[in-house]
């Protein structure tokens, strides 16, 4: 596990300044007041937009830093240095998950806080809309919808991953078998969900969403946010055995 | 370290890299592995590293299979540099102490002066040769008991390989195995006790150095092209 240092070190160099500047800049947004005129407003809109891509980016480009990680260590030169260490394959894949889980973790924290910062009015008004049909059911659907993103996300980034650690498998073209696999695993899972929304609620629910009461809309991200789990899990778990397995240096 | 294999096989998708080699390799000696290019030995240095897998046969190193157990005794120079260049020689060389429980420091900050290599300086800012040589200080400075070094002395002028000769004498420790492996037999051939030819993924000789020379009358290097050509 001491490797863990080095990738957590890895990541937070790019990561940490670039989520610090995301909130920085979502409160800065409200510097201009809540109904600024002229140049103040062309600043807030200025700022709002920027908030919007560094989320994007903070978001984005911790899926990218991480998959660059396990790239560089295991496609690349700097392979021989990884595998050569007296370290077991098991145990090196946890030095790449545990800080990418962190980090990915991280990113959708920095989000969630500059949405609070960015638009605490209107933020507050749909969250009450949702609180006011049943307060208690309101507010277990916001944690299920905070949860599903953040499953959300491990499910992208772990498919990324694993589907890096079936591409070492083979001799030659690695990183294309590798991202065939990652966007193959992606689409089996999202037919899976499109499947479990479909037998929940029926087709209705493509067409219309709002049809569907609380209750029902958490029934369906309970039932969401279960399955994202058994597939975290499942991608999770394979790619370890398929890394631990081990693979021909090239 | 004594090495055992029999009739090991490695395939990449059509190519047959190693096919059917069988050896055995004493602990305690200096040993030549010498071939053209493409014969198989870096492919066999990498099975013994533990960074490959074998697809038949049979390899141990002391009655292990390689492993996580037995990187933690086998000291090898791969054929490229993965060393992170944005990172200062001495950042390696603490890196290497970290994981490495058998990391001489005293050993590898002697041969950092000797081979005249700064720690402070980055490794971007090294040369081709530099950094060839800090990769042998990291090798050399450790303690163990297989050294298995890939094409040593690739791409450099003939002054940095004998430096490079240089540092594998001073480095290696007297007991252990050394497996070297070049196609640039004139320039390793004073070192070495013993040889192997590799030929299409096979051993076509194994002997003692000076035997080889005595029986033949020829250099290594010449003995090699005769082979070869047989």
């Amino acid at each position: 596990m001491k490797r863990m240092k080095y990738e957590l070190i890895y990541l937070a160099k790019p990561l940490l300044p670039l989520y610090l500047a995301t909130l920085a800049v979502a409160a800065l947004h409200r510097l201009p007041g809540s109904e600024p005129t002229g140049w103040m407003q062309l600043l807030q809109g200025g700022l709002g937009i920027l908030t919007t891509i560094l989320g994007a980016a903070s978001l984005l480009l911790t899926l990218l830093a991480s998959w660059n990680s396990f790239y560089r260590n295991n496609f690349k030169p700097e392979a021989t240095v990884l595998h050569s260490l007296p370290v077991s394959r098991g145990t090196l894949w946890l030095t790449f998950v545990l800080p990418g889980l962190l980090f990915v973790t991280l990113s959708l924290l920095t989000v969630l806080a500059a949405m609070l910062l960015w638009t605490p009015n209107s933020l507050a008004v749909s969250l009450r809309l949702i609180l006011d049909q049943n307060p208690d059911s309101g507010f277990h659907l916001i944690e299920l919808i905070a949860a599903g993103a953040w499953l959300q996300m491990m499910v992208y980034w772990l498919c990324g991953m694993t589907g890096m650690a079936l591409g070492l498998q083979q001799h030659g073209a690695r990183l294309g078998w590798s991202v065939l696999a990652g966007i193959g695993l992606y689409l089996v899972i999202m037919l899976l969900m499109v499947g479990l929304i479909i037998l929940q609620t029926g087709p209705a629910f493509f067409g219309d969403e709002s049809a569907l009461s609380v209750m029902q809309l958490q029934q369906l991200f309970r039932s969401i946010a279960g399955a994202y789990v058994l597939a975290d899990l499942v991608l999770l778990v394979l790619g370890q055995i398929l890394y631990a397995r081990g693979f021909d240096l090239e | 370290m004594k090495i055992q294999c029999k009739n090991l096989v490695k395939t990449y998708r059509q190519v047959r890299a190693l096919n059917g080699l069988t050896l055995e390799i004493p602990e305690g000696a200096i040993i030549g592995l010498l071939g053209k290019n493409g014969q198989g030995k870096s492919t066999f240095i990498k099975l013994l590293a533990g960074v490959a897998r074998w697809d038949e046969g049979e390899l141990t190193l002391d009655g292990q299979q390689p492993g996580t157990a037995t990187k933690a005794k086998v000291s090898w120079l791969p054929e490229v540099c993965g060393l992170d260049l944005s990172w200062s020689a001495g950042k390696v060389l603490r890196f290497w102490e970290e994981f490495f429980p058998d990391f001489n420091r005293e050993k590898a900050d002697a041969l950092m002066r000797q081979l005249h290599l700064d720690p402070g300086q980055k490794l971007r800012e090294m040369s081709k040769g530099m950094r060839e040589k800090l990769q042998l200080v990291l090798v050399m400075s450790r303690d163990a008991d297989l050294y298995l070094l890939d094409e040593p002395m690739s791409g450099v002028d003939p002054v940095t390989r004998d430096e490079i000769l240089d540092t594998i004498l001073t480095g290696y420790r007297p007991g252990s195995t050394l497996l070297l492996s070049t196609h640039l037999i004139q320039d390793v051939e004073r070192i070495l006790d013993q040889v192997i030819f590799l030929d299409k993924g096979k051993a076509v000789l194994q002997e003692d150095a000076d035997a080889l020379r005595q029986r033949t009358g020829l250099s290594i290097s010449e003995a090699f092209k005769r082979s070869m050509q047989a």
